[in-house]
């Protein structure tokens, strides 16, 4: 069966992380199974393939398999299992809800092309500087330049 | 002496550990190909826009050239025409954006979860589908409303992008 797409042209990663918190319970945990239904993806490892994006990029966490005690279980090899639910971190929130205030945008919005260009070399500065929230930049830069 | 043996077998936690490993794997190559996909598609995308450049280029040098030689425009008029019809040039104004807006707000306040583009539509009265969608397309690249889902019939989902309600 061919594999269906959920690339960052159909779907931000804003709007991703937004479906995940949508369809996540009290303690902010959504099951990839969950993300999937809300996207009528019937390949499901889109979802969780997305996810793990997710995850490397510090967006979102997965949750640690316990036993009865709460002890976490392991594999053989001493490595942590996970059972299928995710969680937007800190990171991935900020990038889910945050905004420019008031006074950065209309400050962007009046800048002439050659101001522009210097904020575009200052930002791809910082993003390629920055190991947590560059790779998200970059690829919120993508969505907006091939989608729009 | 040496003693052969075939040891144990293996149990249960032998074959889950070695099924999440090869899962991960399979799952980190998946996850690079899916990566590598979507460098194609965004370049693939970029090229795309710059082919409606230059068709739209191409259409005003042809206009020009009509316009000075004192040629027959029909060639290009015909063009136009066709282009028309295929709906591929027409763009939606401020007002009707600003209209869809208020209209999918209202809809999304009396429901209190996504809504469709149909249902935008059903809700609104003089204005048509594809301007909703357009409209909608629009809201979205300005991060004003966001995709939030699918039906099962693989219709889109729209909800308010948090800080949307501010105003773009």
């Amino acid at each position: 069966m061919a594999r269906e797409h959920l690339t960052i042209l159909d779907l931000s990663d804003r709007e991703f992380l937004l479906i995940v918190r949508d369809v996540s319970d009290g303690d902010g945990w959504a099951d990839a199974i969950d993300v999937a239904d809300q996207l009528d993806l019937t390949d499901k490892r889109s979802a969780s393939s997305r996810l793990s994006w997710m995850k490397r990029y510090g967006a979102v966490e997965r949750e640690y398999e316990r036993d009865e005690h709460g002890q976490l279980r392991t594999s053989r090899d001493g490595t942590p299992k996970h059972t299928q639910r995710w969680r937007l971190t800190e990171l991935g929130l900020a990038m889910a809800t945050g905004k420019l205030n008031k006074t950065t945008q209309a400050t962007l919005e009046r800048m002439d092309s050659g101001a522009l260009l210097m904020t575009a070399r200052f930002l791809s500065g910082r993003a390629a500087a920055d190991t947590s929230a560059g790779k998200l930049v970059m690829r919120e830069w993508r969505h907006g330049v091939g989608r729009y | 002496m040496t003693v052969v043996s075939n040891g144990h077998a293996p149990n249960r936690d032998d074959f889950e550990a070695v099924d999440e490993r090869l899962a991960a794997v399979l799952d980190a190559e998946v996850s690079d190909l899916q990566e590598i996909l979507d460098d194609e598609l965004s370049a693939r995308a970029q090229l795309q826009a710059l082919f409606e450049k230059s068709k739209t280029r191409e259409k005003r040098l042809r206009r020009a050239i009509a316009a000075l030689s004192g040629e027959s425009a029909q060639h290009t008029t015909q063009q136009d025409k066709a282009t028309r019809q295929a709906g591929m040039t027409w763009h939606v104004s401020d007002e009707a954006v600003e209209r869809v807006w208020a209209g999918f707000m209202k809809l999304y306040d009396q429901k209190g979860e996504p809504v469709t583009q149909t249902m935008v539509s059903d809700s609104m009265e003089g204005i048509g589908p594809d301007t909703v969608r357009k409209s909608l397309e629009r809201l979205r690249s300005t991060e004003r409303v966001r995709l939030a889902g699918k039906t099962r019939g693989g219709g889109k989902l729209w909800a308010p992008m948090p800080g949307g309600t501010d105003g773009a």
